[in-house]
């Protein structure tokens, strides 16, 4: 049970790194991206390709971070601003973002030839740390530690620096930030960079965790991510946070208790209960508080 | 795979002579040479080729290895005059891991392309939804890579290049038991599939009747990516065995993950131990050592035309030794060839009858063929039994000695 529970807790790390970068992006922009599912590939494949040409690990995921976040920033700053600004719908919004995924999907798929690619791990934390009775792989636990530090990062950068309280400005409003002197346009771009690197995190984790990358990995993981964020409040870091712990919890409780063929149906049912009761998800916040 | 193409192309000029005493056969009704006085055949033989390229990322290993095998089936059938000035032309749709898309071109290949025989299908489900179709309307299927039951029960017109896995299972795993003293097992396996959960369940039948009892049973779906939970459960049941059928492209997490969990349980896997997505993946094929599987083909095998088939395709592919799923695709394609040569002609029912009476077939899986009367459509060959040791497939007997 002990066991199970960390299992839960270590699976439910990633969950919160997916959420992270989706909660940021929403309480910005206000928009359901689906191409964040390949701003995961995206990142990962970055990574990939540096470490094949014998870049050291740790340089190699801050590039595939990198990568994901210039990808995502131009997806912003070309077809999401150029909507924005002609007052296009959040359901058009979504559209495109639907139409941008097609896109980059496409590009990894031609790259990797359909193939599921070897993700090299030499590199990465391997065997696992024993903690009392329980035992949890080292990668797991790394994600874990990370998730938190950005969980504490992001709060921090939100709440106590000058261009947090200028991007929840922008959130709660563009139009006043701009009367305001604030960069609406550097902040949205800031935001969809962090939002993209948090999205290539998640990925290196998925893809060291199994050795394996294939352009169709972010496609499950983006549904994760939507389920975490709802689950936890969108728009609210802690949320994402609990969101995904208690999202991975779950899952792995489900597995053990119920069945493996059900884990997935159970958990949703189970968001749909806490929607029920509370609405806004556990940690949602009202609209004037966004991020 | 177009560079694939181009290069397989200017190999064949060396080895096309070559290419037409490999795909020789025996048979029992005595072939017509095609392309002579007496050729039936058309100037262009159409054969659809529906296989699973894309879709999920799990199981598009398997069919893009199927496509390159057919393709370079298909270039030395044509360049070597095996169907004398006949050329086969084939139909190729990417049905994307889906049973809609399976249907929606079987139907096209028959009403639109009007094709005179199917080579492909990469799924069981896919085909189990699409090949009625092709049953009914007497279109001769040689199905590829079907590894689940079910499938030459479809009817007269459907034969399989891949062995029923239950039947390989029935070979090897006895002799597994036997070898490991093995009383107890655990299995972990796709539920989402038929062909997964079809073996599973025969697997576990099949040892339990040997006297193994079930500790522990874990499933997983396509999506899933974390298996420490089901990993734990299975390391609290502390099995001798644990039995493993899921998709291929998984096996490289399953392994990945198992090698972290602590488990000490011998692994009986399947033939995705010996494919390219494992022995390609450091971390996944080190995971696997002593892992045990049986299988229909390894590169090594010196049985039937298969030595022949690894040196060509090396030769065509800059030395690269092909996967189990090129050697199918490309056994596949020149099967439906040699019956189509046998039967001089395209029509549907005499190549049927002629697949139906190949034997002594000379392919990368051996010397078989398909003339089994208790197992119409099913091929004649049988399986081997491998071991991962050291990051390689090596053969396995009972007194096979191996250190994890």
């Amino acid at each position: 049970m002990l066991q199970q529970t960390v299992n839960g807790i270590a699976l439910g790390a990633t969950y919160s790194l997916l959420g992270l970068g989706v909660t940021l992006i929403w309480g910005v922009l206000r928009v359901l991206n689906f191409a964040y599912s390949q701003f995961i590939v995206w990142g990962a494949f970055g990574t990939l390709i540096a470490i094949e040409n014998h870049v050291p690990t740790v340089f190699a995921v801050l590039i595939g971070m990198a990568v994901a976040g210039v990808v995502a920033v131009f997806v912003d700053m070309t077809v999401m601003q150029f909507m924005r600004r002609r007052g296009t719908s959040e359901f058009a919004l979504v559209v495109a973002t639907i139409g941008v995924y097609y896109i980059l999907s496409s590009v990894a798929q031609d790259r990797s030839k359909s193939q599921i690619e070897t993700f090299p791990i030499g590199g990465f934390p391997h065997g696992s740390v024993d903690i009392g009775s329980t035992s949890l792989p080292s990668l797991q636990l790394l994600s874990l530690v990370i998730s938190v530090a950005v969980m504490i990062v992001l709060g921090y950068w939100l709440n106590r620096t000058r261009l947090g309280r200028a991007t929840r400005t922008v959130a709660y409003s563009a139009p006043t930030a701009e009367l305001l002197g604030v960069n609406s346009r550097a902040i949205f771009a800031l935001a969809v960079f962090v939002s993209g690197c948090l999205a290539a995190l998640a990925g290196i984790f998925n893809a060291a965790d199994s050795s394996t990358l294939s352009y169709s990995d972010g496609d499950q993981l983006l549904v994760v991510a939507f389920a975490v964020i709802v689950l936890g409040g969108m728009g609210s870091v802690k949320g994402a946070v609990i969101g995904g712990l208690a999202l991975g919890l779950v899952q792995v409780y489900t597995t053990l208790y119920v069945s493996g063929v059900f884990s997935n149906a159970i958990t949703y049912l189970l968001i749909v209960g806490v929607l029920i009761v509370r609405p806004n998800g556990l940690f949602g916040v009202r609209e004037e508080a966004r991020v | 795979m177009r560079f694939r193409t181009i290069k397989i192309v200017t190999a064949l000029g060396l080895v096309s002579v070559l290419a037409a005493a490999c795909g020789s056969s025996k048979s029992s009704s005595t072939p017509t040479s095609a392309g002579s006085s007496s050729s039936a055949l058309p100037a262009t033989i159409k054969i659809g080729v529906p296989l699973d390229l894309t879709g999920s990322s799990e199981i598009t290993g398997v069919g893009t290895g199927e496509w390159a095998g057919v393709q370079f089936a298909v270039n030395q059938i044509n360049s070597s005059g095996f169907l004398g000035t006949s050329k086969i032309d084939p139909v190729m749709f990417d049905t994307q891991a889906s049973k809609t898309e399976a249907v929606q071109r079987t139907v096209e290949l028959i009403s639109s392309d009007h094709v005179s025989a199917i080579v492909g299908y990469s799924l069981t489900p896919s085909f189990l939804a699409a090949g009625p179709i092709a049953q009914k309307d007497g279109i001769p299927v040689m199905a590829v890579g079907l590894s689940g039951a079910g499938v030459t029960e479809v009817g007269n017109y459907i034969f399989r290049e891949l062995l029923d896995y239950t039947k390989l299972y029935a070979f090897g795993d006895p002799q597994f038991v036997k070898a490991t003293h093995a009383t107890t097992a655990a299995y972990l396996y796709g539920s989402d599939t038929v062909t997964t959960s079809g073996q599973y369940a025969a697997r576990r039948k099949l040892l339990e009747s040997l006297g193994v009892k079930t500790v522990a049973v874990e499933t997983i779906t396509a999506a899933t990516t974390d298996m420490q939970a089901q990993l734990t459960a299975i390391k609290d049941a502390n099995p001798d065995l644990l039995v493993v059928n899921v998709d291929t492209g998984q096996v490289p997490s399953v392994l990945v993950q198992l090698g972290e969990s602590g488990i000490t349980a011998q692994y009986l896997g399947d033939t995705s131990l010996g494919s390219a997505v494992v022995t390609g993946n450091p971390a996944a094929i080190k995971a696997a050592q002593c892992g045990l599987f049986t299988t229909p083909w390894v590169p090594t095998s010196t049985a039937g035309g298969n030595p022949l088939f690894v040196s060509q395709w090396k030769a065509a592919n800059n030395g690269q030794t092909p996967d189990f799923f090129d050697a199918l695709g490309r056994d596949a394609m020149w099967a439906m060839a040699t019956a189509i040569k046998n039967a001089n002609s395209v029509n549907p029912s005499q190549i049927r009858d002629a697949l139906s009476q190949i034997s002594g077939f000379s392919g990368a899986l051996g010397l078989y063929g398909w003339n089994n009367p208790a197992a119409p459509g099913q091929p004649t060959y049988g399986g081997v039994n491998e071991q991962v040791q050291n990051g390689q497939d090596v053969p396995w007997t009972s007194s096979t000695t191996c250190t994890k």
